[in-house]
């Protein structure tokens, strides 16, 4: 669990720097929607969610992942099990 | 008002990977010849394959002047493509009246390469070239054509993105049916730029073959060139024994207001388009035989455009083909070589195809897979819907000996609005309190560059901070200026309102910032590393449909970039939409922004005063050197008589009348006659129906670079002769530096300003004792004031204000 603790700290703050996210990162709740009525991201934002986390950690992610970008929890959930797989 | 002259088209060039020549494009389109290949690898500069439409490598110009081998390759294929289409229509400039000529050019990115190779030389610290900073704006262009062909009447850039082509050929109707010019030069250019591809690479927009318009539908290929189309009243042409290609019977133009890249999805502000171009020519939709559509083939482009095909033409009676299909997208040359293309369809009564073609058959209409079809029409369209929403639909009619046109009379327009955001305030009581108080020799500090918005001001306006998170700097100040127009005007933006609501942003230097920031990743990490967020802030139009959708304004939506007069331009060209009856509201604006970015261009132009500090030297005191380089912005709202007054609108003054004029001028320096002025003046006056003697006063552009400031003088100097000492001149710049568009705007608000409030303020030059007295205009303030700018390039621009005594108004 604890590396996906640390996915979920990194893409918090990937969404304050580089989403500019209003808001400090430990006030985005894991839980929260990311699209939609929750933090309200658009098609650009998650291009640039995207291309964060193949920089980050070299996993290409497309619209075929659309479910695991439900919200934090799904999307580290998601980039951990893949960084196990590659292993 | 809109005379009843048709406009006609009479000559035609072309550049583009489908041929260097009209011609020759016209015969590979017609045999659906691919010109989308694989992009050679040096031009991306990293391992990644691309489709691209390539234009010829080396562009053969008819002379060999020296100034060629300074331009950049945008202007190079747009002077290709000007120079057939003049040649083409036969045209002897000697043998007319210049200043009746007019030349409109639409570009997505200016010269993307010079900005390439000038950030590549600072991050290798090369000393920079002053050639370099010329050729990166949008406004080079135009201005490059004009001086080609030694044209005084105005230039104007259009820097509508993926729909400049388009709205550069509507312009030029405009100039024509307002009486402007004879005859105008109207197109659209683009070439190959990193900035470009690294963007669409960074949307995921391309193709990952050559594109597959309302087929495959799997993303764009990008490709470049210039399309340039003659295009001249009726009666000039016939007057001079052209040939007539075809007529230009109408356009519309409307704004989504929904989204920085996706179009509406419903396809609503298309149908707009389609439907007001149809009205204006007077035709059904079922009289369209051929529809060149911008199927640029991504997904959500093809989607929408075919809702709003079906919801205007019936399938059976309508051919639709993609002109994208073979040479890709050329961005602001797309609208124009599109016209090129869709005028030799009628000419030739045949149809191009949509190629690459061979997978959904779902679409009942006929996109003309593969292989060109016969035709017999009278009239085509042809369309182009851009990022952020601007739709631009043009309709061209093979004969024009029986189509009539409407002559509509004149409205007048008032200014009923202001917002504004300066270093002097962005609240209109503050904004003209600190203007106006007493300050002689006060050097000014360095908050007087900065106008900067913070987000927590827009979310006080309602704005909330997850939206402001993805603007530039540039887009905020022009929200901000938007807002306060709006709120000032006390109009109610329901939905009516909103569909007939225009809005006009004009821009010397757009969002310099960003466009650096981005190049920057491409040029640190390779192409393939561009922000997707950062991208779609790099188009000059980002900051106009950020403010359209924030307030959801549907009407035409322009950009211009004619430098620094920008901002006055935009308030010419909104006038004349109002007075023409196109909207009965639109939004005027200018606005530039101050960064690291937009110093350094100004000072590798050495233009910026060298005395160190970072004070203002007074205007006329003939002792500067150089300029102050800030910010700002302001917006009017500009309203037609009968719209304002039965809604019982407070006016600040009504708009009477403009000029504007062109000297090209050595790149960088200054014209130290300006003549050019007098002219843009004498038309001003002229329009308006007045005399010079009517001219109290004068809100100037003197900013404290002597040259600059000795121009403008020795200009009013010889148009009022011994009156001018008498005649009060503010030159604001003092107070505000030189923020380019955004001030030029703001000129003419504070000569609204000035008129509505009855006040003599201290001006900077002239005195203040008021010239004349007229028994039946007794207010004390001034009556009619004269607002002026001018732009690097050789651009001058005049507009005149009138005071509105007879009408209800109150002090705001």
């Amino acid at each position: 669990m604890k590396l996906q603790e640390e996915v979920i700290a990194n893409l918090q703050t990937i969404l304050v720097t580089k989403l500019r996210l209003p808001m400090q990162p430990s006030e985005i709740e894991p839980g929260m929607e990311l699209f939609n009525s929750g933090l309200g991201l658009d098609s650009v934002d998650s291009l640039e969610l995207i291309a964060a986390i193949h920089e980050d950690y070299g996993i290409e992610l497309n619209a075929e992942h659309t479910p695991f970008f439900r919200n934090l929890n799904t999307l580290s959930e998601y980039i951990t099990s893949s960084l196990a797989a590659a292993l | 008002m809109r005379n009843g002259k048709q406009c006609v088209v009479t000559g035609l060039g072309a550049i583009c990977a489908n041929g260097a020549d009209a011609e020759v494009f016209w015969n590979n389109s017609i045999q659906g010849q691919n010109g989308i290949q694989l992009i050679s690898p040096e031009k991306l500069g990293r391992d990644i394959t691309g489709w691209y439409g390539e234009a010829e490598e080396v562009i053969s110009l008819a002379g060999n002047g020296r100034e060629y081998r300074r331009m950049d390759r945008t202007s190079l294929l747009c002077l290709k493509a000007a120079e057939e289409a003049v040649t083409h229509s036969g045209a002897d400039f000697s043998r007319m009246d210049r200043q009746r000529i007019s030349v409109v050019m639409g570009s997505c990115t200016g010269g993307p390469s010079s900005a390439e190779r000038m950030l590549t030389r600072l991050l290798g610290g090369k000393r920079l070239s002053p050639y370099d900073v010329l050729n990166i704006p949008i406004h080079a262009t135009a201005g490059h054509i004009a001086r080609h062909y030694s044209l005084s009447g105005s230039v104007t850039n259009i820097a509508n993105a993926c729909a400049a082509g388009a709205m550069s050929i509507a312009y030029a109707c405009d100039l024509i049916r307002y009486g402007q010019a004879d005859l105008v030069i109207a197109g659209g250019a683009d070439a190959f730029a990193k900035l470009q591809f690294g963007g669409f690479y960074a949307l995921k927009a391309l193709d990952a073959s050559p594109c597959s318009p309302f087929s495959r539908s799997e993303g764009i290929s990008l490709g470049e060139g210039a399309g340039v189309l003659v295009i001249e009243s009726r009666e000039h042409a016939i007057g001079r024994g052209a040939k007539i290609l075809a007529e230009v019977l109408g356009y519309g133009i409307t704004s989504d207001a929904y989204h920085i890249t996706a179009p509406r999805p419903d396809g609503e502000g298309q149908i707009a388009a389609i439907r007001l171009a149809l009205e204006e020519a007077g035709l059904a939709g079922a009289e369209i035989g051929y529809l060149n559509a911008h199927g640029t083939g991504t997904p959500l482009n093809d989607t929408a455009e075919q809702k709003a095909l079906e919801a205007v033409f019936a399938p059976e009676e309508i051919a639709v083909s993609s002109t994208k299909s073979m040479i890709g997208h050329c961005l602001g040359a797309a609208g124009a070589l599109e016209a090129v293309i869709t005028i030799q369809a009628l000419k030739h009564q045949q149809i191009p195809p949509t190629i690459h073609s061979g997978g959904n058959k779902q679409s009942r209409f006929n996109f003309v897979p593969d292989t060109a079809q016969p035709g017999s029409f009278e009239y085509a369209m042809s369309n182009s819907f851009a990022f952020g929403g601007n739709n631009a639909s043009l309709i061209f009619a093979k004969n024009s000996y029986n189509n009539v046109k409407e002559s509509l009379n004149k409205q007048r327009v008032y200014i009923t609005g202001i917002g504004l955001i300066t270093s002097q305030g962005g609240d209109i009581a503050a904004y003209w309190k600190n203007m106006n108080d007493a300050d002689t020799e006060e050097a000014m500090g360095m908050e007087a560059t900065g106008a900067l918005v913070p987000d927590s001001r827009l979310a006080a306006e309602g704005i909330s901070p997850a939206y402001t998170r993805r603007m530039d700097r540039l887009s905020k100040l022009l929200l901000f200026s938007g807002l306060g127009a709006i709120r000032d005007s006390g109009l109610e933006m329901d939905e009516q309102q909103s569909q007939d609501t225009g809005l006009i942003v004009g821009t010397s230097d757009g969002p310099a910032d960003e466009i650096r920031s981005f190049l920057e990743q491409l040029l640190a990490k390779g192409v393939q590393a561009g922000s997707p967020m950062l991208f779609p802030n790099t188009v000059y139009n980002a900051a106009a449909a950020q403010l359209s959708i924030s307030q959801r304004i549907q009407g035409c939506n322009m950009t211009v970039s004619n430098g620094i007069a920008s901002g006055l331009d935009a308030i010419c060209d909104s006038f004349e939409m109002v007075r023409a009856r196109r909207h009965q509201v639109v939004l005027a604006a200018g606005v530039d922004e101050y960064s690291d970015t937009a110093h350094l261009l100004y000072d590798t132009l050495q233009a910026l005063g060298r005395h160190g500090e970072a004070s203002l030297s007074k205007p006329y005191g003939f002792t500067g050197d150089g300029f102050l380089l800030t910010e700002g912005a302001a917006t009017l709202a500009l309203e037609s008589e009968d719209h304002a007054i039965s809604r019982g609108a407070c006016l600040y003054a009504e708009i009477t009348g403009y000029g504007r004029s062109y000297q090209f001028c050595a790149p960088g320096k200054i014209d130290p006659e300006g003549t050019a002025l007098d002219l843009a003046i004498l038309q001003a006056i002229a329009m308006s129906g007045l005399c010079l003697k009517d001219i109290d006063a004068v809100v100037g552009f003197a900013n404290g670079d002597s040259a600059i400031d000795r121009m403008e003088l020795r200009s009013y100097g010889r148009v009022f002769g011994r009156r001018a000492e008498d005649i009060p001149v503010y030159a604001i710049k003092s107070r505000l530096g030189e923020g380019r568009a955004g001030i030029s705007a703001v000129q003419v608000a504070h000569a609204a300003m000035l008129l509505h409030s009855g006040e003599r303020p201290a001006p900077q030059r002239g005195s203040l004792q008021p010239s004349g007295t007229d028994s039946s205009r007794s207010s004390k303030g001034f009556n009619t004031i004269l607002v002026t700018s001018f732009s690097f390039g050789g651009g001058f621009s005049a507009i005149i204000l009138e005071q509105t005594p007879d009408r209800r108004g109150e002090q705001s």
